[in-house]
């Protein structure tokens, strides 16, 4: 018994070493069924100062982060005239000092809009887009001011809101009653990290919801894993990609700028997953001339096929309407790439 | 009397709203006066370089401590113009940006595209967050402090012509004082 001690100590270190990020049923990936080369075409966009575009319904939006010349530049998806400058930097009622597009939009007969929130100022408006374009000035149909509990990522389902903030050194989801102006339920804490280092930032989630509500899906920038889990986090299944997901200790001990950088961008459907894998040191992912791709599961987890893409993309959107990808570099440059033949 | 003056300014300066005015108050409460803690050093790339800005007489200092849009919170074209007003009405002031983020090579990036050549410090470890605990909201995570680390004024300038109108006036308020 006493020689069998230092296995059990040994074997009781290493299982303390490994932690799953999020607990529940892990699918490691190593193949995809199909691989598909695609070969894009430049577009021809005038606007400045361009951090990341976001197709919402037939319109392009550059957003542009420090908010010169405003936030927005919108284009038409079918010609890509441009359309108009919208939602103007300051910190009146219809301004921002950020505005972040929360990924959700919605139409009705007349007019498409789109839920988006600005983080300083703390709120959260719904833009009237179309009838933004036609008065050529920025309509907001709502603005609700948040709470400190509303920091974070976060999603509107009816009268609550999500949000998936870093507290200290947990991920935390919180509900969030807008009508009440109160948490309407205890956060959940989505996974901790194990050295306790508060506000490390180890994660840089990017989250997605479906539009019927009942599933989210986040990627990881310096992990090789996509979660999908329902908003109460009940079910969750982990995707690792090509070979077990990096533990959060090994992780923690690369300085940051030397991590690899994994993912860069989520984009959805109500039927798939689009996640742009990169796979490089975080300082060359940005200007490089290996490949990415953008690769695409299904709502269980199982992978469809993976677009292969020759070009140092940094972000990309869906347009689904025109069934096609648009990219972007860090100079700024837009492609276009057909996908038509596998929507 | 003087700080009494400032504070009540910020708080009619900066927030009209009636029911997030107690929780301001409270942070401004909290905050003024009050020395906000640095490391001897950040990154051991940059240590020659903080120690030399904390030197200084005043030092105008902004927290960017974000996992979300980098670009969204440090403003850095607006930042480069009221650097420059502020040469003109008071040298002996250091801008010190320390970010914690989750990806630093965009804050490179951002300073390449904004032409912006003053220093930024990264606080890979946030080792001055927690040092400090400072407010979550973005807005009050801007502090102007006295040669002994002392807050004489919060809040962020940054879209806020008359927040920087105050900044300015007491930094050249100080600057006379400081004449022979």
């Amino acid at each position: 018994m006493k020689s069998l001690t230092p296995f059990i100590i040994i074997l009781t270190t290493l299982s303390c070493t490994s932690h799953d990020i999020m607990i529940g049923k892990n699918i490691l990936i190593k193949e995809f069924p199909q691989e598909v080369k695609l070969t894009g075409e430049r577009v021809d966009i005038t606007s400045i100062g361009v951090n990341d575009i976001f197709v919402v319904d037939t319109f392009l939006i550059c957003f542009k982060a420090d908010g010169l010349d405003d936030f927005f530049d919108i284009y038409s998806t079918n010609t890509y005239q441009s359309l108009g400058k919208f939602l103007s930097p300051g910190r009146g009622p219809d301004e921002f000092l950020n505005a972040i597009y929360m990924g959700q939009y919605f139409k009705d007969s007349l007019n498409t809009y789109m839920w988006v929130k600005d983080g300083a100022l703390m709120k959260l408006v719904l833009f009237n887009v179309t009838e933004s374009i036609r008065q050529q000035k920025t309509i907001l149909d709502s603005c609700i001011y948040l709470s400190e509990d509303c920091r974070g990522e976060c999603f509107v389902l009816g009268d609550t809101l999500i949000s998936i903030v870093n507290s200290s050194y947990n991920h935390i989801l919180n509900t969030y009653d807008l009508k009440k102006d109160t948490l309407s339920q205890q956060p959940i804490i989505m996974f901790s990290d194990p050295l306790k280092n508060e506000h490390q930032y180890l994660f840089g989630m990017t989250n997605q919801l479906r539009s019927d509500h009942k599933r989210f899906v986040s990627n990881m920038a310096n992990f090789n894993q996509i979660n999908i889990f329902s908003p109460q986090f009940t079910d969750i299944i982990t995707l690792s990609l090509y070979e077990p997901t990096v533990s959060m200790k090994e992780i923690s001990f690369i300085p940051e700028r030397e991590r690899i950088r994994y993912f860069s961008g989520l984009q959805i459907t109500d039927s798939s997953i689009y996640a742009l894998y990169i796979n490089l040191p975080t300082p060359i992912f940005r200007e490089h001339n290996k490949n990415v791709e953008i690769q695409q599961f299904d709502w269980e987890g199982t992978p469809i096929r993976k677009f292969i893409i020759t070009n140092d993309i940094i972000y990309f959107t869906l347009d689904t309407r025109h069934k096609c990808i648009y990219t972007f570099k860090d100079n700024e440059e837009i492609d276009k790439y057909d996908i038509s033949d596998y929507f | 009397m003087k700080q009494f003056t400032i504070l009540i300014s910020i708080l009619f300066i900066f927030f009209s709203c009636a029911s997030r005015q107690e929780r301001t108050e409270d942070i401004v409460n909290k905050w003024l006066d009050q020395e906000i803690k640095f490391s001897d050093s950040l990154n051991t790339q940059q240590d020659s370089l903080w120690q030399l800005m904390l030197d200084k007489d005043f030092k105008l200092l902004t927290i960017i401590d974000t996992n979300s849009c980098t670009g969204c919170h440090l403003k850095l074209h607006e930042w480069n113009k009221l650097i420059k007003e502020m040469d003109t009405i008071n040298p002996n002031v250091a801008f010190l940006f320390v970010v914690h983020v989750k990806d630093y090579t965009i804050v490179d990036v951002l300073k390449k595209r904004n032409k912006f050549t003053y220093p930024i410090f990264y606080d890979y470890k946030n080792k001055i967050g927690k040092l400090n605990d400072f407010p979550k909201a973005p807005r009050f995570q801007t502090f102007l402090l006295n040669k002994n680390n002392k807050v004489i004024l919060l809040g962020n300038p940054i879209g806020s012509h008359r927040m920087w109108e105050l900044y300015k006036k007491v930094l050249s308020e100080e600057s006379l004082i400081a004449q022979p």
